[in-house]
Order: structure tokens, then C-alpha cells, then sequence
């Protein structure tokens, strides 16, 4: 009986600290006691007696005596009673009734029970009402008198619930459980089993929990022992007698936490036990499954991703090529555009008169012509009749290809004006002014302008002269455009009419004509305002027309020729990085008889020219007998480099395309021989000569055809 | 009315037109590809302008180059200016000390539109 044990053993405990007290431990001797009865019987000291009565009784209980035990704790209760002491009869009663029970003595048991009970209700002792109430429904038990026992056990449950002394109820349950399996009411006894072993699953967890709490403490009152011990290692020398006692606490409590880990481990590992095993089986299996899941999953992913992967692959791919497309496509676009507009360039060239015409007409004169694009908005135009010479510089409204556009029209209206004069008028009455006229309402009319804003007004400004050779006169008409001649180092401006060849607020106001006489030595100058705009020199300016003007009058004693090139280095000069602003345009002319003519003699110097091809050859040699000048020939490119290493070569006119070296590897070659040596290339019309002049390193370039001028001009600059 | 106000760049002026501080300036290069629409939403704000004008007016130009579409294109400009009718109307006309061209430009406008020039050399 399990239960019953444990009230013993509470009991006992009970009753072991109470007699420690009394320092009954070091007094064990039943002889001795009797020794005392007798003392004090023959003193009459009658709680001394009856205590050293109860002493006894419990010896003989302790020693398992039990007759022994009753029969003092019989005569306690008697002197008790003398003494009216129920506080003791009550306790002893109870013991006297546990006896009985152990003895298996139950009726008397009962007995003592109810009597102790009696007291204890009396006084108020709940505590010991439940175990009167439950030792009594022990008994009955034993008697087998279940509904009796039941009885009492419900009390005693009662009052336990009451004071929510767990254990008690627990206790109370089995028994009225036991009860009732015993009369046969299964339900009753299960649910007081149940009751049973939640209350005990409670108070063993609560016990563990207030074990673990302990523990906690305790593990808590070491740590900071253990900080205090520090702190007194720290501060006090000779405090070692307070610390080996302080380890010494230390050591009992660390013991006693042991036991108590011990306890609780014991009540834990039983538990665990059970559920690890569950446990573990449950996630092995999980696992397995997880596993098997996982796998497939991650196999799905991978492929999906993959998958995706060689999609993204495929369109990077697709949009590579499409990029790829239409890169390969702009630049063919771009080519092409450039084509068209290289070809539109050959088709202007073609319409735009040839400079060797102002050339026959005047030995001393040039033309500067530098389109800002492939194709240029500034145009020139010439014609003669028998004495008159018309000479214009254009300037027509943008540059590039509508510019072209428009100078190509100019040209042409131009063409037309003059061939009507000529077939209707006598040649002679050919008026500037009337020029202008006419060209302005063919603008006007064909371009179908009209004075809306933001219609376009396309049109040109232009300075056009007719100089008259044998009367030594100069007309003169402008659109906003000037005629300047430097005579004697003074300049004479004309200025054009304020208003365009095209649709203007005064489109009915006809262009005024200027009439003069020329001087032999006389420079004019006809010009657009493509150079005087150019924005550069140090501060990003424009040149200006007085700058311009000023060098003018400085360069003007200079040939025609020479004019040119100072002009075109000046303006390079002042340019810099600057992007040209406009087309450029400006034409010199001497009037009159040339000023010491200086013929060329080149006797002591030697050209080599590099033409594989003979009527090339000839056709230059042609060119340069006049100068005297000494002639070798290379018939390719590798021969013209071993030739200006065995002779003094003052300079080199070098074909492009040539059999075994080209060109271009020979100036290469030669200028790394000697970069002083002068090489002028010579290149096709239709290739940009400055560039490929610059990229061979050659210093110069002539195209072909040969512009006979323009070569002579070359030559001098270098071999004078 | 709400302001105009136009960043310059390499091909274009600025344009700040704000009739509350009464500011009307256009100052840098005018070489647009397409002069017909740059200077449009200029005339229509213009166009604006002037059925409402402040008491006085004036339309600062400090131009360093116009190409010849341009050129036209400030003389549309100013003959809208024109059409405001008031004494306080007048161009302050912005250029290099020794630009005489541009000095040039300034009087051929204000002999063809009529209007009261300010001339403003600066160095």
C-alpha cells in the first residue's frame, strides 16, 4: 500500500523533527527513559512523564515493537487527559490509529482515527482532518467496508480540494478508485484514476518544476557566491578561513544540487525515455519522406531552372543578333547616306563652274573653297561674254544638303538668266542689279514662298560682279553680301543691299547697282561670311570683318596664289578645335596685269615621281617642263624609297596605287628616312585628299585629275 | 502667364521669358538645324505676350552668332515686338565691343522693324 507508506514516512518525518528538538537523537535510550518514568512518576511531574511516555512509545514503534509502542502511548494519553492536553492526545490518537493499521488491527484503528479526528475538528486543524478522514477511509477499506471508506475518502478529498492540498487529493482518488473497481463501478474508478494520475503527473511535474526553480536558485546563489568570493579575494588578504568556509557552503549546496539533479534527472530520464523513443521512430519516418519529397523537388527546381536559363540564353542570344542587325544595319545605312552624299558631291562639282575658268581670265586670282560638309551651301559662278566677266560668290541658306539643294537651284536659275539675256538682250546691257532681280523672283516663284511665318524663306546671299576687261569697269550688286577692293593699301567696301534672294519684307524693292572704275594692281575680293564667323582664337570669338579686312590689306601685295594659302592657314589657325561654323567661300583677283611675274626656274632641283602608270607620267612632265626642274621616276613604291636614298630628292609626287608597294608605305618609308623630304600625294577626286594626305603622312595632296593652278601653287610652296 | 524658359546649347541659345520680373532675354548662339521649330513656342508665347503687355517691355538680345534662317527668324521676333502699342518699348542689343558686324545686324533691325534700340557693347 503505497500510499499508506508515504503518510507513514510524512509522519515520521513529522515526528523525527519534533523529537530532534527535544534532542531525543542523542538520548536513544529506552533504558534510560524508564529510568526517568520512574523519576518522575515518584515526582509527579506529569508532563514530563507523559512526554517521556511518548518518547518510548515511539522507540518501540521506530524498533517495530508495536505492543510495546500502544501501551506507552496509552499511558501518555492517559496523563494527557489529566492534563487535558488535547492537543497531544489528538496526535498521539492518530499515531496509536496508524499503529492499529499497520497491525492490521482496523476496528480499533477506526476508533483511534475518529477520536483523533474528533480533536482535530475541534481545534481546526484542517491538515489532519484530511488525514483522520483519509486513514479512516483506509481502514474501512481494509475491512472491506467500501462504501464507508468511500465516504470517508470523499471528505477527506473534499477538504483537500478545499485547501488545495494536492497531494492529499491524489492520494484520496486512488483510493476511492481502488474502491470502486472493488463494488464494480468501472466509470467511478476510472475517473477517480484519472483524477489520480493527473493530480500526480501535476504535482511530479510541479515538484519538478519546483526542484528546477530550487535548482535555479541554488545555481543562482552560487553564481553569485561565486562573485562574492571574487570580490572578497580581491579586497581581504587574509580572508581565507571565510572563504574555505564559504567553499564549504559552496561544496553542500553544489551537493545538494546535485541530489537534486539527481532526483530530478531520475523522474526526467523515465519520461524522456518513452517520448525519445516515440519520438525518434515519428521523425525517422518524417525524415525519410521529407527526403524523398526534397529530392524530387529540388529536381523539378533544377530542371525548371535550367529551363529558364536556356530561355533567357535564347532571347540574350535573339537580342544579341537583333542588336547585332540592326548595328550591321545602321552602318549600312550610314555608308550608304555617306555614298549618296559622296556621289551628290561629284554631281555639285560637276554643276559648280571649273575654277580654271576664273583662272584664263585672270592668271592671278584664286578660290578659296571650304564646305563645312560633303556637300556645300556656298557656290561660286561664272560666265563671260566677250569682254564681261560675270564673277558671283554665293552664300545660300543652310549648309549641307539643303544647302546643296539650293545652290544647285542657284546655279541653275543663274544658267538660265544669263543664257535668256544673252539670246534676247545685246550682251552689253547685262545689268547686275537686274541679275539679282530675276534671280530672287525665280526663287521667290519656283520655291512658291510666301511671307507666313514660319514658311520657309530659303534663298541666297550673294555678291555678284561683272567686270568689264577692256573698259576697266566693275558693277556691282549684292544681297547683303559686300565687294571689297584694296587699292594702294586702302580698302573699298561695297555694301550689298540689306535683304536676301528670297521672300523679304522688300522683296519689291529692286537691288541697287555700283558702278566704278578699276586700276591695274587692283585686289577685289568677293566673299561669304562663312570665314569671318568661324568662332576660335583664344577666347571662342568670331574673326570679325575688320580682322578679316586687316588681313587683307596686309597679305594683298602677295600673289593671288600665296593670298590663299595664308589665308587658309590663318583661318586653320584661328579655327583650332572649333567646329566650322559655316561654309566657307572667298575668291581674290588681281585686275589688271600681273606685277613682276616671277617665272619658275628649277633647274637645280629634282622631283621624283612615283607613277607606275605612263600617261600620268608624261602628262606631269608635261606640267613641269617650263620649270626646268630635274625628273626621276620610281614605278612603284619600293623603287621610289631606294631612290631618294641614293640621291638628294628636294621633293617626291607619289601615286597611290602602285604594284609591290603602295603609296602609302613608301611615304611611311621615306619620311622615316627623312622627314624633311616633301611628299605631295596624288588622289582620286572622289577620296578625301586632306585626310588621306594626313593618314599617309605625306605633307601634301594634289587630285586627279591634275588642277594644273592648284599644283603649281603646291610645288612653289615647297620647292621655293 | 506662365514662364518660357529655354536651356542653351552648343547649337541653341537660352531663352528666359518671365512676364512677372518682366525679363525677356535671349542670349547665346542661334544655328538651330530647324529654326521654324525652335523659335515657334518663342513667337507663340510672344503672340501671348502682347495681348496683355506689361507696362514697359524690353526684349534683350545678346547674340553670338545667328546664321542667316536666324537672322530671320529674330526679325519675325521683333516684328511681333511691333505690335505692342506703347512708347516703352525697346531692344537692348548686346555685342562684342569691336563686333562691328553684329553692331551692324543691331541697326539694320531696328531700321527695318522700327524700334527703339539700345545699343550695349561689352568686352
Amino acid at each position: 500500500m503505497k500510499h499508506k507508506r508515504l503518510q507513514i514516512y510524512q509522519t515520521l518525518l513529522i515526528l523525527s523533527f519534533t523529537l530532534a528538538c527535544l534532542n531525543l537523537f542523542s538520548q536513544n535510550d529506552a533504558t534510560g527513559l524508564l529510568k526517568m518514568v520512574d523519576e518522575y512518576k515518584a515526582s509527579g511531574n506529569k508532563l514530563e512523564l507523559a512526554s517521556t511516555y511518548n518518547k518510548l512509545g515511539t522507540i518501540y514503534w521506530q524498533s517495530g515493537k508495536l505492543d510495546k509502542a500502544v501501551d506507552f502511548y496509552k499511558k501518555s494519553v492517559e496523563i494527557n487527559e489529566d492534563l487535558g492536553n488535547n492537543n497531544a492526545i489528538r496526535i498521539i490518537c492518530g499515531y496509536l490509529g496508524l499503529i492499529h493499521l499497520e497491525a492490521e488491527k482496523y476496528n480499533d484503528a477506526i476508533v483511534y482515527f475518529k477520536r483523533s479526528l474528533e480533536l482535530n475538528k475541534s481545534i481546526g486543524k484542517t491538515n489532519e482532518i484530511i488525514s483522520d478522514y483519509y486513514n479512516l477511509a483506509s481502514a474501512y477499506q481494509m475491512l472491506r467496508q467500501y462504501d464507508k471508506s468511500s465516504d470517508n475518502a470523499n471528505l477527506a478529498l473534499a477538504k483537500a480540494l478545499e485547501t488545495e492540498n494536492l497531494e492529499m487529493a491524489k492520494s484520496c482518488n486512488l483510493l476511492l478508485a481502488e474502491n470502486y473497481e472493488k463494488t464494480g463501478d468501472s466509470k467511478k474508478s476510472a475517473e477517480h484514476f484519472a483524477n489520480y494520475t493527473s493530480l500526480n503527473k501535476h504535482l511530479q511535474t510541479a515538484e519538478m518544476a519546483k526542484m528546477k526553480d530550487e535548482k535555479k536558485q541554488i545555481e543562482t546563489q552560487i553564481h553569485q557566491k561565486n562573485k562574492e568570493l571574487q570580490t572578497a579575494l580581491d579586497t581581504l588578504g587574509e580572508v581565507i578561513e571565510i572563504n574555505q568556509e564559504m567553499q564549504l557552503q559552496q561544496s553542500i549546496k553544489e551537493l545538494q544540487l546535485k541530489e537534486q539533479d539527481a532526483r530530478l534527472e531520475i523522474l526526467e530520464s523515465k519520461e524522456k525515455l518513452r517520448k525519445t523513443q516515440l519520438f525518434y521512430l515519428s521523425l525517422f519516418l518524417i525524415l525519410i519522406v521529407g527526403i524523398l519529397v526534397l529530392f524530387f523537388f529540388q529536381s523539378q527546381q533544377r530542371k525548371k531552372a535550367n529551363n529558364r536559363l536556356k530561355e533567357q540564353n535564347i532571347k540574350i542570344e535573339n537580342q544579341k543578333a537583333e542588336i547585332e542587325k540592326q548595328r550591321d544595319l545602321a552602318d549600312k545605312q550610314r555608308k550608304n547616306l555617306t555614298s549618296s552624299i559622296q556621289y551628290a558631291r561629284r554631281i555639285q562639282s560637276a554643276v559648280i563652274p571649273k575654277k580654271t575658268q576664273l583662272y584664263e581670265h585672270f592668271n592671278d586670282s584664286f578660290i578659296l573653297y571650304r564646305p563645312r560638309d560633303i556637300v556645300s551651301g556656298d557656290f561660286y559662278w561664272f560666265a563671260q561674254k566677250d569682254d564681261l566677266f560675270v564673277l558671283a560668290a554665293a552664300d545660300c541658306t543652310g549648309h549641307g544638303v539643303p544647302g546643296a539643294f539650293m545652290s544647285m537651284l542657284g546655279v541653275a536659275f543663274l544658267n538660265e538668266i544669263i543664257n535668256k539675256i544673252a539670246v534676247n538682250i545685246h550682251i552689253t546691257s547685262l545689268n547686275a542689279d537686274e541679275i539679282l532681280n530675276q534671280l530672287r523672283e525665280k526663287v521667290i516663284t519656283s520655291l512658291h514662298q510666301t511671307e507666313g511665318r514660319g514658311d520657309p524663306k530659303d534663298g541666297m546671299d550673294i555678291a555678284l560682279c561683272i567686270i568689264n576687261t577692256k573698259q576697266k569697269t566693275i558693277q556691282f550688286a549684292g544681297a547683303n553680301n559686300p565687294l571689297v577692293i584694296i587699292r594702294n593699301n586702302e580698302v573699298i567696301k561695297i555694301k550689298g543691299d540689306k535683304m536676301p534672294v528670297s521672300i523679304h519684307k522688300r522683296k519689291d524693292v529692286p537691288f541697287s547697282k555700283h558702278e566704278m572704275k578699276l586700276k591695274d594692281g587692283d585686289c577685289l575680293y568677293l566673299f561669304s561670311d562663312g570665314y569671318i564667323d568661324q568662332f576660335g582664337g583664344d577666347e571662342g570669338r568670331k574673326f570679325m570683318s575688320n580682322r578679316f579686312l586687316d588681313l587683307l590689306v596686309k597679305i594683298h601685295q602677295e600673289p593671288m596664289p600665296e593670298q590663299k594659302i595664308i589665308l587658309e592657314s590663318e583661318y586653320q589657325r584661328w579655327k583650332g578645335d572649333f567646329t566650322q561654323v559655316d561654309d566657307v567661300i572667298v575668291i581674290g583677283l588681281r585686275f589688271g596685269k600681273v606685277t613682276g611675274s616671277k617665272t619658275i626656274n628649277w633647274e637645280d632641283k629634282t622631283i621624283l615621281i612615283a607613277e607606275d602608270t605612263d600617261i600620268n607620267y608624261f602628262l606631269l612632265v608635261e606640267v613641269l617642263k617650263m620649270t626646268k626642274v630635274n625628273i626621276v621616276r620610281a614605278m612603284n613604291g619600293e623603287e621610289a624609297v631606294e631612290m631618294t636614298k641614293l640621291q638628294k630628292i628636294d621633293l617626291v609626287l607619289m601615286d597611290i596605287n602602285m604594284p609591290k608597294m603602295s603609296g602609302f608605305e613608301a611615304t611611311r618609308l621615306i619620311k622615316e628616312f627623312d622627314k624633311n623630304i616633301p611628299i605631295i600625294i596624288q588622289t582620286a577626286v572622289y577620296q578625301d585628299g586632306e585626310k588621306q594626305a594626313e593618314e599617309s603622312g605625306a605633307d601634301e595632296f594634289i587630285s586627279k585629275p591634275i588642277d594644273l593652278r592648284t599644283f603649281m601653287d603646291k610645288l612653289k610652296h615647297f620647292l621655293n | 502667364m506662365d514662364r518660357l524658359f529655354i536651356e542653351a546649347s552648343d547649337d541653341t541659345p537660352e531663352v528666359n521669358f518671365n512676364k512677372e520680373e518682366n525679363i525677356f532675354e535671349i542670349s547665346g548662339k542661334i544655328l538651330p538645324e530647324n529654326e521654324a521649330e525652335f523659335f515657334e513656342p518663342i513667337y507663340q508665347w510672344f503672340d501671348n505676350y502682347i495681348k496683355d503687355p506689361n507696362s514697359s517691355t524690353t526684349l534683350k538680345l545678346k547674340i553670338d552668332y545667328f546664321n542667316s534662317a536666324s537672322h530671320k527668324a529674330i526679325n519675325e521676333l521683333l516684328e511681333i515686338l511691333c505690335k505692342i502699342n506703347s512708347e516703352n518699348v525697346k531692344v537692348e542689343w548686346h555685342y562684342i565691343k569691336d563686333d562691328d558686324d553684329m553692331l551692324e545686324s543691331g541697326n539694320d533691325y531696328a531700321e527695318l522693324t522700327g524700334l527703339n534700340f539700345v545699343y550695349k557693347p561689352y568686352s
